[in-house]
């Protein structure tokens, strides 16, 4: 029975002598599994208001009834929140204390939007442009460098759109030999070519058929592909290898590459109307380093890595350097140095001691500022002109970018890292503070 | 005088949100520890009013699996041997 609140009451007690109402969350709170729990916490926060009077204790639950969260006006309020949960029911009973919210489920769920989003300006503009073109059948190129999230974005949006329950078929061009590409991506009939499977192949493309076709690093496909795939995009049809019919096919690209497409266009080898066809928008996505979010995705990560429930922290020292670090393989390489301290650290706490050498070591630690740069080289040794030229082109950028290093790097296309190696060599200063 | 097993958070520890109630952190002399829900969940309870098994069997899921138990009392040592929590 549907009270005014849209809450079920039942008589049924989750304890002994305890009656509760029970909601279900999927319905009435609009949780969706794979949603972070923050929003199911504040969603609790708002449901506590509506039906608890003093004592009450909100518990979410998994579907099997193991408690997620709690939500009570004793000591545990707001002491913690669960990462994330499986589609549950939430729960109030009458006053009872000796039950505490646990976090214990895993990280398998796919990242939504949100979670991608995090507070980064540039990656907020792209959710929203996400949730508008979802549905859209515009098609979607996805920019950033490695390790960045293009795949896990590109599921983020496919969840969001009404293919959701179709499959999500993930190729990465550039994992693939050239020759393998074309029966991964069209399939074959049987007995196609020496070495065919008997049985024959459906072919990604097939495969995702209704749903998504991610096709990542997408400049890495060699030219004659991309000419069959512009021709499926545009016939909505495929004729895989071997056959002589062609079957219709549901087909929505998003495509993603770390490589400056329209460069490849103008030395040709990229197509131009391909990249059109493919180029519907294009989200940029930021690299680690340049998100204003960073800690925040450090958290998450941490989170995630720890989907499991396993209690874990990160002292100061080590937090700072993961903060410092300019982490060329972005996200992926974060999730992979989290993953491995936790491996290896005591106790869960993850100390400056657990992390890799060229974190420990990295002199972004140090966040320079330039003082004034030498204007001749000075070394002993006789000049090289190859090196004075780099040392010239060094300290040219570096006066345009008023010493930000972070510009600096992306305009010279290299790493901190790698900039500051330089530097070294070059013998051009930085300094602490400023 | 005997020993009660208790836990509590050292003197000058705090456990502390940020204000976007995303990250859970121990504030303590030695700056600040950035902890995950999990962790927070635990430390939370060290009041003083429970002994670490206690604390475990609070948080414990309702699951079979019982390697969180483990993680748990492992986190509890090393919270103890950081210097986070006292055992009285």
């Amino acid at each position: 029975m549907a009270n005014a609140t849209g809450i079920r009451r039942s008589d049924a007690p989750l304890r002994t002598g305890h009656g509760f109402a029970e909601v279900n969350v999927d319905r009435d709170v609009r949780v969706r599994s794979e949603q972070l729990i923050a929003t199911a916490a504040l969603e609790m926060d708002r449901l506590y208001e509506r039906i608890c009077e003093s004592g009450c204790v909100l518990l979410l639950t998994d579907s099997d009834g193991a408690i997620l969260h709690e939500k009570s006006n004793a000591t545990l309020k707001g002491a913690f929140r669960v990462q994330r949960l499986a589609a549950g029911t939430l729960r109030s009973f009458a006053p009872e204390r000796d039950v505490a919210a646990v976090n214990y489920k895993s990280s398998q769920h796919p990242l939504t939007l949100e979670d991608l989003a995090g507070e980064d300006p540039q990656m907020l503009r792209n959710v929203r442009s996400a949730y508008r073109i979802a549905d859209s059948g515009v098609s979607v190129l996805i920019q950033g460098p490695t390790g960045s999230g293009k795949e896990a974005f590109a599921h983020a949006m496919h969840l969001v759109s009404r293919r959701a329950e179709r499959p999500f078929v993930a190729v990465n061009c550039a994992a693939i030999p050239e020759t393998l590409i074309e029966s991964e991506l069209f399939g074959y009939k049987p007995g196609a070519f020496t070495g065919a499977r008997k049985e024959g192949m459906r072919g990604k493309i097939l495969q995702s058929a209704g749903g998504t076709l991610f096709l990542d690093e997408i400049g890495d496909m060699p030219l004659t592909l991309q000419t069959r795939l512009l021709r499926v995009l545009e016939e909505q049809e495929i004729v895989p290898l071997g056959s002589e019919t062609a079957i219709k096919v549901d087909l929505h690209v998003i495509a993603a590459s770390h490589r400056n497409l329209r460069e490849m266009i103008a030395n040709g080898t990229f197509r131009e109307d391909l990249y059109y066809r493919l180029n519907g928008i294009t989200l940029e996505l930021p690299a680690l380093r340049d998100r204003a979010d960073k800690e925040r995705v450090i958290h998450h990560a941490l989170a995630a890595e720890t989907g499991n429930g396993r209690p874990a922290a990160i002292e100061m020292d080590a937090r700072q350097r993961l903060v410092a670090y300019p982490w060329p393989g972005n996200i992926r390489e974060l999730r992979n140095v989290i993953r491995t301290a936790l491996a290896i650290c005591e106790g869960g706490v993850v100390r400056g001691i657990d992390l890799p050498r060229e974190i420990r070591e990295s002199e972004s630690n140090i966040g320079p500022a330039l003082v004034a740069l030498p204007a001749v080289v000075e070394t002993s040794s006789p000049v090289n002109p190859l090196k004075a030229a780099e040392r010239a082109a060094l300290v040219r950028v570096i006066a345009e970018c008023h010493g930000n290093m972070t510009r600096v790097a992306a305009q010279l296309g290299m790493s901190r890292n790698t900039l500051y190696r330089r530097m070294k060599r070059h013998a051009i200063p930085l300094a602490h503070g400023g | 005088m005997s020993r009660t097993g208790r836990v509590r958070l050292a003197s000058g520890r705090q456990l502390q949100k940020d204000p976007a109630g995303d990250g859970h952190f121990l504030a303590g002399p030695a700056g600040i520890v950035q902890l995950n829900a999990s962790a927070a969940a635990i430390l939370a309870l060290c009041d003083g009013t429970l002994t670490r098994d206690q604390v475990i069997a609070r948080v414990l899921p309702r699951s079979k699996d019982d390697s969180f138990a483990m993680d748990a009392r492992e986190f509890l040592t090393a919270a103890r041997r950081r210097g986070w929590i006292i055992e009285e």
